[in-house]
């Protein structure tokens, strides 16, 4: 990585090029920083700036804060990152660790199994998802009931893929021989995984359990598909819902920018995190291979 | 064993889901007109599937929302190319000491609600939003165009909008690993610029490429929200939509089903070539 931007033989294109990818970067960045100041708007207009008031966030019974609708989809977002965090991150990490353990020929239809929900549009996960929850009458299908436990199940089985990447990356990194030195050591198999393979894992596993959050806050397919009533609505579907409508007030972007900040802000200490905890490493991936493997 | 709880997770949500939507396609419609599931492979009823198949051909029922998906989409990434090559290009190679700052900068709208860069949109491109005032400000525009009420173009370019940061990242990722030597090499060997970058640039960027187009081809073959929010219009309806509509609940969830079926056998298909393509050039390429 140092060693490309020091170097100063390399073809220079045209300044064209670079003003090119700031305009990119201003019209990417650009319209979701005024729909933001929309929620500081002094009147119901989404689309007109009429001056600065703080009215769309507290005070009145419109307002974000003092609302019902909006407190609930606030709730009910929390609710189910949580539910995916923990349950996504400890479903990943054991088969991170069971996949790279694997020899021969189970290993490629674990890895193929794996790869499904990472290459599958999410319409396809939810729909198969939501038809075997209605139609299967057999155990367990008949305990996930639409609503919090389906969207739960959905988002898990959507983010696991990529905590597994992540945690693989770093398995990768540290090789195969620490586990092997600690039984030399005199560790037992539980004692070299717990106290020296999962606490030098541990940076990876919150890098996977930020993910899952982040993921899980802005997940809308499934989280509508496998909704049940009102009570399950969570931020992104009431967003998609009241987007368009014409009695919709600055507060539903107030409503967007706290979720566009809460994700930011994980993502954010996740990056900072896995940098400082393996800063003193070699080879040590930056931020953006790190978000690379999310895509 | 350590794997089991996450297979056996994958096996009940991941492989039931899938045999299920076989199961819905492949069924029958009871006498009170409600879609009964076929799960036994001997009974398996081909009849829906046959019908929604040919229903999807020039002509028929869906071959609109076909017409516009196959559109849109390729329009799109299209796009995506046009806009995200140079951009991943330049800040892999060209940008010097902005490097990491651009890459935060890029990696932001990678983590904001695709649904929150629609709204911001939707407030923008309103009859009395700021992209009206502006082009009839400067005169390119007499009166304010509706531009969420029904058009093609806006719902690519919101593609576009939408899915470019997750083009552009492993794009990134991928360009960054191009080994600097060896366009030092073609300098030094007397190759301008133009040739530095035809001969040994874009050859080595062909498959990155296709691993980025990849990237955001599955997820936009199934989106239908987009749409939905940038248009809302029916004549621009993708085939997200018509599944979303039909699959959930109604006597029709077996066409559902089915059109669900055929889409992720075309996505396999073009997956299954993106893997012969890459597997082949792993092998042809020198190791370097």
């Amino acid at each position: 990585m140092s060693a490309i931007g020091s170097d100063r033989r390399r073809i220079r294109l045209p300044r064209l090029l670079a003003v090119f990818v700031w305009a990119y970067i201003l019209w990417n960045l650009l319209p979701v920083v005024c729909a933001m100041a929309f929620s500081f708007n002094a009147t119901r207009s989404r689309s007109v700036w009429q001056g600065f008031s703080t009215q769309w966030w507290s005070g009145t019974p419109l307002s974000l804060f003092d609302n019902d609708e909006y407190a609930s989809a606030l709730k009910h977002s929390l609710e189910l990152a949580a539910w995916t965090t923990v349950l996504a991150t400890a479903l990943g990490t054991v088969l991170a660790l069971a996949v790279t353990r694997m020899r021969g020929v189970s290993k490629h239809p674990v890895n193929f199994i794996l790869m499904i929900p990472i290459v599958t549009p999410e319409l396809i996960l939810a729909v198969g998802l939501y038809l075997s929850l209605t139609f299967i009458t057999a155990w367990p299908f008949t305990l996930v009931h639409l609503g919090t436990a389906a969207q739960v199940v959905g988002q898990v089985t959507y983010t696991v893929g990529f905590v597994v990447v992540v945690i693989r990356g770093r398995l990768g990194v540290l090789g195969e021989g620490l586990e092997a030195a600690a039984r030399d050591l005199g560790a037992g198999p539980v004692a070299a995984l717990v106290f020296v393979l999962l606490r030098l894992l541990m940076p990876a596993v919150l890098v996977g359990a930020m993910i899952s959050f982040a993921f899980s806050i802005d997940n809308f397919v499934i989280t509508e598909y496998l909704a049940s009533d009102s009570s399950t609505v969570s931020i992104p579907m009431y967003l998609y819902a009241n987007a368009r409508g014409g009695n919709t007030t600055p507060a539903l972007n107030a409503l967007a920018t706290i979720l566009v900040v809460m994700t930011l802000a994980v993502v954010a200490l996740a990056g900072l995190l896995y940098r400082c905890a393996t800063r003193r490493e070699t080879g040590s991936s930056d931020i953006s291979s790190t978000v690379a493997l999310g895509a | 064993m350590l794997g089991s709880p996450g297979i056996i997770w994958f096996v009940l949500w991941v492989l039931v889901p899938a045999y299920t939507i076989v199961a819905v396609s492949m069924g029958y419609v009871s006498d009170s007109m409600l879609p009964v599931p076929e799960w036994n492979p001997l009974y398996w009823n081909v009849e829906t599937l046959t019908t929604v198949f040919r229903e999807m051909r020039p002509g028929g029922t869906f071959s609109r929302v076909v017409t516009n998906t196959v559109i849109y989409v390729a329009c799109a990434m299209a796009l995506c190319v046009l806009v995200g090559y140079p951009v991943a290009y330049y800040i892999a190679k060209q940008a010097g000491r902005w490097k990491a700052l651009l890459i935060v900068l890029l990696t932001i709208p990678f983590w904001t609600s695709y649904l929150m860069r629609m709204l911001a949109w939707i407030g923008l491109l309103a009859t009395d939003g700021y992209v009206n005032r502006l082009l009839v400000g400067v005169g390119l525009l007499d009166n304010p165009y509706g531009w969420l009420e029904g058009h093609g173009f806006v719902v690519v370019i919101a593609l576009a909008y939408g899915y470019l940061p997750y083009f552009i990242l492993p794009l990134l990722a991928s360009l960054d690993r191009i080994d600097d030597r060896l366009i030092d090499a073609a300098k030094d060997l007397g190759m301008n610029r133009l040739w530095t970058f035809l001969r040994v640039i874009l050859p080595l960027s062909a498959m990155p490429l296709v691993t980025a187009s990849t990237v955001v081809l599955l997820p936009m073959c199934g989106d239908y929200y987009t749409t939905t929010l940038m248009s809302g219009s029916p004549s621009t309806a993708m085939i997200g939509n018509q599944i979303q509509i039909l699959a959930q609940g109604g006597p029709q969830q077996n066409v559902g089903a089915s059109m669900a079926l055929l889409l992720q056998i075309t996505l396999i298909l073009l997956l299954s070539f993106y893997l012969y393509a890459s597997s082949k050039t792993n092998r042809t390429a020198a190791p370097v």
